[in-house]
């Protein structure tokens, strides 16, 4: 998108980075930015209503768990830019087309710690909660989960800074966010607007991650100074 | 939000239709889909597999290059530490599409040096992450030990502390490697060749048999490649010993 006011590249010459450049787009700036953080919460928040029920499945059976990392492990294989184009025909320019992509991919980085979460929890803090008349989706849900928080938030700071970088590749097929203008940038030959937009994504990646390691350290006070990853 | 609640079945028969798959099965049973010269005179399958192995290998090859003795070097460092996350975190925030589509459009310009570029940066982190903790956690007393036998610095890297890392470094080699064959893909936006190709020239011309055909033969053969890498990477922890679980990025 062109700045408006009849101000073009050429008068400014094509820098790198420009001031000038972000004061007189900051609405589009903005927009771009609500609609990239948009897609990442809903990409993610998919991806981790789908792991739930996923590492709960897998912790029933050993050859369950073993096909369910396999799937996820051989879904996150397959490049982003296949995965993207193979759903504009099906969802046309829908968000769908970039959110379910993206929800897959966070699928193993989220089954894998959720699992890693739920295993942590003792044998004797379940058999303490059954003996005080807990049933089996009720131990899961006020017990197992709860304890598996910490690693499951630090999944999702994995997940969130890797989907906020894979929402570009969606600029590809027409997608939203930061993508689009880094697209637009690269079909105008626009070094300021290319530039521009990268920058902004490495903002919002690195501002998201101290967001939730803030989260991670409030919800875990005991867990303060250890190593997380 | 009413897209949301559509069913998908519905959605993908009334769009994915019969003309569409038969292009796929066309473009699948044509014998100049496969050749090295497909039709048209364009690249065929086998020149674009030739490509993107070449792409990915050479990479790939530069970023072990460059991973394996930077991590032996920062283990010397007490800082090491540092820079290894600080490069892991780093490199994961940084899009690299947009650093492909940037080198592309400014001062390198279209073509496969503008690939080559990032896939070698963004495959040096899991390189140096995995080497730099197997090499961190060897035992000192071996390194103790093979002092004591009178080694020098340079043989106690070379014969005691990079054999025993050899689980993590390979993890990291696969790690790199499957991130360099996915990435890659990409690469063909800005005409580095490969099986990405397929992908963006049938895109740009609405050709979708040659689109899906190359999104089928771009994901086949990642997931061949990590499962096949998987496979020999559990064989090479069977010779050398684990340090650390097999799954972990």
């Amino acid at each position: 998108m062109r700045p408006p006011g009849g101000f073009t590249f050429h008068k400014q010459g094509n820098p790198w980075l420009s001031w000038h450049y972000i004061t007189s787009n900051s609405h589009a700036i903005l927009s771009a930015t609500s609609e990239h953080v948009t897609l990442t919460i809903e990409a993610v928040a998919l991806g981790l209503a789908l792991s739930i029920p996923l590492a709960a499945l897998a912790r029933q059976r050993q050859w369950l768990r073993s096909t369910i990392m396999n799937f996820c492990t051989a879904l996150y294989a397959v490049p982003s830019l296949a995965f993207i184009v193979a759903l504009v025909k099906v969802f046309n320019l829908s968000r769908l087309t970039v959110v379910i992509p993206l929800a897959a991919y966070s699928l193993v980085i989220l089954v894998r710690n959720i699992l890693t979460g739920l295993d942590e929890v003792s044998g004797e803090t379940v058999d303490a909660a059954r003996g005080m008349g807990l049933s089996n989706p009720r131990i899961f849900f006020r017990v197992r989960l709860p304890i598996a928080t910490p690693a499951i938030v630090a999944g999702l700071r994995l997940a969130v800074v890797s989907t906020i970088e894979l929402v570009v590749i969606g600029g590809y097929v027409g997608g939203g966010g930061y993508g689009a203008k880094v697209f637009e940038g690269f079909n105008t030959k626009s070094h300021t607007e290319l530039a521009t937009y990268i920058v902004l994504t490495v903002l919002l990646a690195l501002i998201a991650d101290s967001l939730l390691l803030l989260t991670q350290r409030l919800i875990t006070p005991w867990r303060r100074g250890m190593a997380t990853s | 939000m009413s897209s949301y609640l559509l069913p998908a079945v519905g959605v993908v028969s009334q769009r994915v239709n019969n003309s569409t798959w038969h292009q796929i099965t066309t473009w699948f049973t044509t014998a100049s889909t496969w050749a090295w010269h497909g039709e048209n005179g364009e690249a065929g399958v086998a020149q674009l597999f030739w490509e993107h192995v070449w792409i990915s290998g050479l990479s790939l090859l530069i970023a072990t290059a460059i991973g394996i003795p930077l991590a032996v070097a920062l283990t010397r460092w007490r800082r090491g530490g540092l820079v290894v996350t600080s490069v892991a975190n780093a490199a994961r925030s940084i899009p690299i599409v947009g650093v492909m589509l940037l080198l592309a459009v400014g001062p390198v310009g279209v073509g496969t040096e503008s690939a080559i570029i990032p896939l070698v940066v963004f495959a040096i982190p899991p390189l140096l992450t995995n080497a730099y903790t197997g090499i961190r956690d060897v035992d000192p007393e071996m390194t103790d030990a093979a002092t004591g036998m009178g080694m020098s610095r340079l043989q106690v890297t070379r014969r005691v502390e990079l054999p025993l890392a050899i689980p993590l470094i390979a993890t990291g080699v696969r790690l790199a490697a499957v991130q360099v064959w996915a990435t890659a893909t990409i690469a063909a936006i800005i005409g580095s060749g490969g099986l990405g190709q397929l992908i963006v020239v049938g895109y740009a011309t609405q050709a979708y048999g040659e689109v899906y055909g190359g999104i089928i033969v771009v994901a086949v053969t990642a997931v061949a490649l990590d499962m096949s890498l998987l496979r020999a990477q559990r064989g090479v922890r069977r010779r050398y010993g684990s340090l650390a679980p097999i799954e972990g990025s």
